[in-house]
């Protein structure tokens, strides 16, 4: 089980990252449904240990931050998935 | 550690999330809704010119629509930075460069005098062009891009029948099954994020 990714926010920024190239903050902020606080707090955890990259950028004269999932976020995430669903297996069986 | 009755629903989230992003355009749609009103407006004027209902200087809608279209694509594609690209997305825009890229070569070589399909010969060719993009979407688990793709191919089997209403049945065909996919794919997107 990954520790990162037992908080049901970082798993969700991370499902949302996995089936796209990046993401804003602000289309994440409308998917995960959180406040601009917690969503910068859990997303600089994922930054901080690699499993998402920040990019920063100027739009418009407007500052941006996109994301993206690394390989070792996908291959974290994969191995989570796994044990949720051993841990599920091995409930149903008790 | 957590229960099984949580790590259920952490993998039933993940589970919503990711049938949600992989199948869903986000970028895309505002295109199909372009696209398949400027398709249609350009068959639906060299139909209106063959029939003498228009004057022929009526081919400038046409080619209005065709370069607001380009116009919009080049602006979307700068201002999509913003938001966000699925991996579906940057698929879809990879094949519709494509189609787009063989349908301009086939009107190149029609510009030079080949003649080879005539004008409604190279909206046919856009449709099936466009009907390829949306069976391509499909095959990802989008049934709403099957469905516009089986309505572009109806209305070819129709302008194929019907030759004399060729450009009302190719206009319809990319105004319901194009622009009404794209429009239809918005609502669900904005309905995942409400």
């Amino acid at each position: 089980m990954d520790d990162l990714l037992l908080s049901k926010i970082r798993l969700a920024i991370v499902a949302e990252l996995l089936a796209s190239e990046w993401a804003s903050f602000s289309e994440l902020q409308k998917s995960v449904a959180t406040t601009n606080g917690n969503l910068s707090s859990h997303l600089a955890k994922l930054v901080e240990n690699r499993y998402v990259e920040e990019e920063k950028s100027f739009v418009d004269r407007r500052p941006h931050s996109r994301y993206r999932l690394t390989s070792l976020g996908r291959e974290r995430m994969i191995a989570h998935v796994r044990s949720l669903q051993s841990l599920l297996e091995k409930d149903l069986q008790s | 550690m957590i229960e099984g009755s949580e790590a259920r629903e952490h993998l039933a989230m993940v589970d919503r999330i990711v049938e949600r992003t992989s199948s869903r355009l986000n970028v895309g749609a505002e295109y199909f809704v372009v696209w398949g009103i400027a398709s249609a407006t350009m068959s639906l004027s060299w139909q209106l010119i063959s029939d003498h209902r228009v004057p022929f200087n009526a081919i400038w809608i046409a080619w209005g629509a065709a370069l607001l279209a380009v116009a919009f694509s080049i602006w979307r594609g700068r201002s999509a930075r913003e938001e966000r690209l699925t991996f579906l997305d940057r698929e879809f825009l990879t094949v519709l460069k494509v189609a787009m890229g063989v349908t301009f070569f086939v009107f190149a070589i029609e510009l030079f005098g080949a003649n080879l399909f005539g004008s409604i010969g190279l909206g046919a060719i856009w449709s099936f062009a466009a009907s390829i993009v949306l069976f391509y979407i499909a095959l990802h688990g989008n049934r709403r891009a099957r469905g516009g793709g089986i309505l572009i191919l109806l209305s070819l089997v129709v302008a194929n029948i019907r030759p004399d209403y060729a450009g009302y049945a190719l206009s319809a065909g990319m105004l319901v099954g194009y622009a009404g996919f794209g429009v239809v794919e918005m609502l669900a997107a904005s309905r995942a994020v409400d």
